[in-house]
């Protein structure tokens, strides 16, 4: 095959998967963000991989491979974003009320498990994704990273103990912090 | 007791799992991912490579490739190149000479890359990196300080990378005469000191041989009696230490060592890019980096035993196949840039930052043992890596025994 003729190939392979899986993709990288703002970005990173990536013109299962692709992408971004962050200086509101601080904790949670799900491994931390944050069994998920259930079982139970240290230990120094 | 349970954990993921962005955000998201898709696919738009990208082509070149991109670097533009301080006579030739030729290793190891390097005029260099039988190169690079620009050949697959330099530190205008600021801040500088070592043999010649300290290095450097020419220096600067050998000074060197020209036989030239700056301005954070992919990615799942060149470039060879894989999956096409930046990091540490690496045999994930600390500029309290590569800061007294 020459170079135009892969090219094209690979220009309608990715476009069928945008028309097929670009809204999941989305939806996966909203979850894994809870950052409505960032994740148009994130998508377009996420086909411009794709696009230069020649794993992908051998992956067996693109959507899969994108898929993976996505939740490393967002990741990333929450290292990142974890690297940037700042204590805000006076940007909060004068007054805070009840609804509000509620939300804030809320919200904290949320990305605080997020990010204790950034420290385990990759494995662990996709199958986690797709136990809990995509909802799927333990069949589907061992059809998407080819491994057996049994084993995905155990890695997730191990993941949850992980995630329970590295909580804990948020919940002790916010403690601290408070004190 | 900490509230945080099993079901806990599950709550907060079923919370995350019912995020929804609204159908308008959704939308424009869309839309626009398609518009630069559609520009991308049809060539519209050119996807921006980075050296990395560009340099780890091969699975078989690429860790090779990654060690002389990163050696050149630490070399080149760390402004190290230093292939001789002596004193008197013995820096003559090194303050006088128009070019110069030289061999550099990292370190001493039986399987480290011995990477030769030819300066030509004040603006031009050549650096080689050889195998480790010393007959073949394995890549080239070729810098232009004039153009600000780096042609990287790899000459066994016919591959060859022209890279835009961006963001020189402080642009060298002649590197002989770096070498030269080098020689003389070191005489100007009230702690410096030499020591005669007397005569020794050096690969079979007479050597007559003078220690040099300052306050970030040291350097030894052994010379011929008779010529006065430098033989073999060994230098330690910050957490590096380089040898050089088979010195030439003043000699020619044909001009095609240096053209940009690509070589007939290679591919169509990648270009891209380098930010020097963004290569030397490691943090930490990329330091944390570095050794969660050699003890994730490289190894399994422990810490290196050092972090000298020669045991990378041993657990390297022996992993290749399994950072290959990592790299496949996470399509990456060669270490991130953070690895190098990481590399760089600890490597520039001074004298009084203290480091230290203890991280042989920890277990990646274990928080209880250090794996290595240092004392950032200006602080008394040390910053502590462990081994789930979490950083915590300890005050001396504290630091683990």
């Amino acid at each position: 095959m020459n170079i135009e003729d892969a090219l094209t190939n690979k220009k309608k392979q990715i476009l069928e998967l945008f028309e097929k899986s670009g809204p999941q993709l989305h939806r996966l990288l909203g979850k894994l963000t809870l950052r409505e703002e960032v994740v148009g970005d994130l998508l377009q990173e996420l086909f411009l991989r794709l696009w230069k990536s020649k794993a992908f013109d051998k992956a067996k299962d693109p959507f899969a491979y994108a898929y993976r692709v996505a939740i490393n992408l967002a990741f990333e971004w929450r290292k990142n974003r974890k690297n940037l962050s700042r204590p805000l200086e006076g940007d909060y509101p004068a007054q805070i009320n009840s609804s509000t601080l509620e939300n804030m904790i809320a919200d904290e949670q949320l990305q605080q498990v997020l990010d204790a799900t950034m420290q385990l491994s990759d494995l662990s931390r996709e199958v986690v994704v797709m136990r809990y944050i995509e909802q799927q069994s333990y069949e589907e998920i061992s059809k998407r990273l080819r491994k057996k259930p049994q084993y995905l079982r155990a890695l997730n139970a191990k993941a949850i103990a992980r995630l329970r240290e590295l909580l804990a230990g948020n919940e002790k120094s916010e403690i601290n912090t408070n004190v | 007791m900490s509230k945080i349970n099993e079901k806990e954990i599950k709550r907060r993921f079923e919370a995350v799992s019912q995020f929804e962005i609204s159908p308008e955000v959704a939308a424009r998201d869309l839309e626009r991912t398609k518009e630069s898709l559609t520009k991308l696919t049809s060539g519209q738009q050119k996807s921006g490579h980075n050296i990395w990208s560009i340099i780890m082509k091969s699975k078989i070149t690429k860790f090779t490739a990654a060690a002389a991109i990163i050696i050149i670097v630490s070399l080149v533009f760390s402004q190290v190149v230093s292939p001789g301080l002596a004193w008197a006579d013995v820096v003559e030739p090194i303050l006088t000479a128009r070019t110069a030729i030289f061999n550099v290793v990292m370190e001493n190891g039986q399987n480290v890359p011995v990477t030769r390097i030819m300066n030509m005029g004040t603006q031009r260099i050549r650096s080689e990196v050889l195998s480790e039988d010393g007959k073949t190169i394995q890549t080239i690079a070729i810098i232009d300080f004039d153009t600000s620009r780096m042609l990287t050949l790899i000459p066994n697959q016919k591959i060859a990378a022209l890279v835009n330099l961006k963001d020189l530190p402080e642009k060298p205008e002649n590197i002989l005469e770096e070498m030269r600021n080098i020689i003389t801040d070191l005489q100007n500088d009230p702690d410096f000191s030499v020591e005669p070592l007397g005569e020794k043999e050096i690969d079979g010649r007479a050597a007559k041989g003078f220690y040099a300290t300052g306050p970030d290095e040291e350097l030894t450097i052994w010379a011929d009696p008779q010529t006065a020419l430098p033989i073999r220096t060994e230098q330690k600067w910050h957490q590096m230490q380089f040898t050089c050998t088979d010195f030439q000074f003043d000699i020619e060197m044909d001009e095609s060592l240096f053209s940009m020209e690509i070589p007939e036989g290679y591919s169509e030239p990648s270009i891209g890019e380098m930010s020097i700056a963004a290569m030397l301005g490691g943090t930490e954070q990329d330091l944390v980096e570095f050794l969660r992919i050699y003890a994730e990615s490289i190894l399994d799942g422990t810490f290196p035993e050092d972090l000298s060149t020669q045991v990378w470039i041993d657990d390297v060879n022996k992993n290749r196949n399994k950072f290959a894989q990592h790299s496949e999956e996470q399509n990456m096409e060669g270490p991130p840039l953070e690895f190098a930046r990481g590399w760089v990091f600890f490597r520039l540490l001074k004298a009084e930052n203290d480091w230290n690496y203890v991280g042989n045999g920890v277990k990646f994930g274990d928080a209880e043992s250090p794996v290595c600390w240092y004392r950032p500029d200006g602080s008394q309290i040390y910053r502590v890596i462990y081994g789930d590569l979490s950083v915590k800061d300890v005050a001396r007294e504290d630091l683990p025994k």
